[in-house]
């Protein structure tokens, strides 16, 4: 299944895809997994995600964060320079707003 | 200078005010710039391909373009071979930049409400389009730019023009197949055939029946003019009635006139509301159609007594009908049975129609005591049942509103 990565707006700014990717309410970007290649293969996704403190969304969650009813937060970067200093640290979670 | 030498150097120019002997020569010249070449091209910006695929058991299309969209940068550039321009991206001098969208044959304009789409309309990415829509599996779009270039040494326009197609693959494991059960043309004998057909519509998902839930069957029969529309929208539907769940047509042949052709689509929905579903080109469909026809009968066969008696008024003689499956039970359901009598004469006999059916009571009153009579019978199809209609071409119906309906 395809997957969908939301990502800090320093990842997509470092990509150079703030023009063409849709924001999300809560700031951030909603990449493509494609766009994830500059970082590695896909085959290594998870620890990617993991480096640049992003994200895998399915289709159906990235389409409730695009609409607000999903907000998850985002991990803290393990590569230092990816580190948003707009953000807070913060343990993942995942929170489901009441329709 | 003679006026032939004025012909043969048309370039050069004289003065009059000057006398032939303090002539001063003069000639025109310009610049002959060198028409640009002109080099263009769309290319994807990012790594969303410009190809969807469709997953319909799951509703999905990957990528979905409304949650990372195509993103297309037309790229167009200029080599000046006088070098007077500087080589290279035009794309910041771009004017008049449109995009169109052709969708089934249909081009319209992409204006700036049309949130499906976003278009860059200066800077150094001029012309840039991203698509935030999905695309149809059945409809791929075609999207055209159009941009002028104005070239200033020559004040010549450029016009720029580059198509991009966006398709979308299906790619559903197992495509909703739609099945009636009937054939695809089905022959419709009235001597014969029960009248009334039932089509059972049918969608499937690779082995299995798809829950009644996902799918909703529309209906639809042909006009005359070849378009169709929805069973029970027309008025002359009144051969064809859909049961309430909307599985089952049924179609009365006695009344649909000489051919009926009839569609079923079906609207999917994996997610469970169909009816929120657009029937397009890509929706499952399957066709009948139904034709009513009488096959080649054999000569009818009357039985009736060489030789009546002097007193009688009336025979009643007895018809067979016979097709190719035997003897007719009831022909005049379908068939128009006429009887005539004739005087038996050298001459070519004279006919009067004198009864009609397969019960007929055909007086003796042309039969000459001498030569006899002729009795003949005629047997023709009464035709296909239609909608009764006044000189106007107005339908007539009874007092509750429903049509007449004549054979």
């Amino acid at each position: 299944m395809a997957r969908y990565i939301k990502a800090t707006p320093k990842i997509a700014e470092y990509l150079g895809l703030t023009g063409v990717r849709n924001k999300l309410k809560d700031g951030n970007y909603l990449l493509w997994q494609a766009d994830m290649l500059k970082f590695g293969p896909l085959a290594d996704l998870a620890s990617t995600l993991s480096k640049i403190g992003a994200v895998s969304l399915t289709p159906e969650q990235a389409k409730q964060e695009q609409d607000g009813k999903l907000t998850t937060d985002l991990p803290e970067p393990a590569d230092s320079q990816f580190e948003d200093s707009a953000s807070e640290p913060e343990a993942s979670t995942t929170k489901t707003k009441e329709a | 200078m003679t006026e032939l030498e004025r012909k043969r150097n048309p370039g050069r120019q004289y003065s009059d005010t000057k006398k032939d002997n303090d002539m001063i020569i003069t000639k025109g010249l310009n610049f002959a710039f060198h028409t640009l070449a002109l080099n263009k091209s769309i290319t994807v910006i990012g790594s969303v391909p410009d190809t969807q695929s469709y997953d319909a058991d799951n509703d999905t299309y990957t990528p979905d373009y409304t949650l990372t969209p195509l993103t297309l940068q037309p790229l167009a550039g200029i080599i000046d071979k006088d070098g007077v321009l500087q080589a290279g991206s035009i794309n910041a001098k771009l004017i008049n930049i449109r995009w169109y969208q052709t969708v089934g044959g249909i081009r319209t304009q992409i204006t700036t409400d049309n949130t499906d789409f976003v278009i860059t309309q200066s800077g150094d990415n001029a012309g840039r389009i991203m698509v935030k829509k999905n695309i149809d599996p059945g409809s791929p779009v075609t999207l055209e730019l159009h941009a002028e270039y104005m070239d200033i040494r020559t004040g010549h326009l450029y016009v720029i023009q580059m198509t991009k197609l966006i398709r979308c693959t299906n790619a559903t494991l197992y495509i909703p197949i739609l099945s009636l059960d009937t054939a695809d043309q089905v022959l419709y004998n009235p001597l014969r055939d029960q009248d009334v057909q039932v089509i059972t519509a049918s969608l499937r998902r690779g082995p299995d029946e798809c829950p009644a839930s996902l799918r909703l069957f529309v209906w639809e029969a042909a006009r005359d003019d070849g378009s169709w529309h929805e069973v029970g929208q027309d008025v002359f539907d009144y051969c064809m009635s859909i049961s309430s769940d909307g599985t089952k047509c049924t179609v009365d042949r006695s009344l649909m006139g000489d051919e009926l052709h009839v569609r079923c689509r079906a609207k999917y929905d994996i997610g469970g509301n169909p009816s929120s579903v657009e029937l397009s080109s890509s929706s499952p469909i399957a066709m009948a159609t139904i034709k009513r026809r009488i096959p080649a009968l054999d000569p009818p066969e009357i039985v009736m007594p060489y030789n009546i008696p002097p007193m009688a008024t009336a025979v009643s003689p007895k018809l067979t009908i016979r097709d190719t499956l035997g003897i007719i039970d009831n022909p005049e359901t379908a068939l128009l049975i006429l009887w005539y009598i004739a005087t038996n004469t050298a001459a070519t006999p004279s006919y009067t129609q004198v009864a009609e059916g397969m019960s007929p009571s055909i007086p003796t009153g042309l039969v000459d005591s001498q030569n006899g009579g002729i009795i003949a019978v005629d047997v023709e199809d009464q035709g296909a049942a239609g909608a009764m209609a006044d000189e106007n071409g107005d339908l007539l119906s009874d007092e509750n509103g429903d049509l007449l309906i004549i054979k």
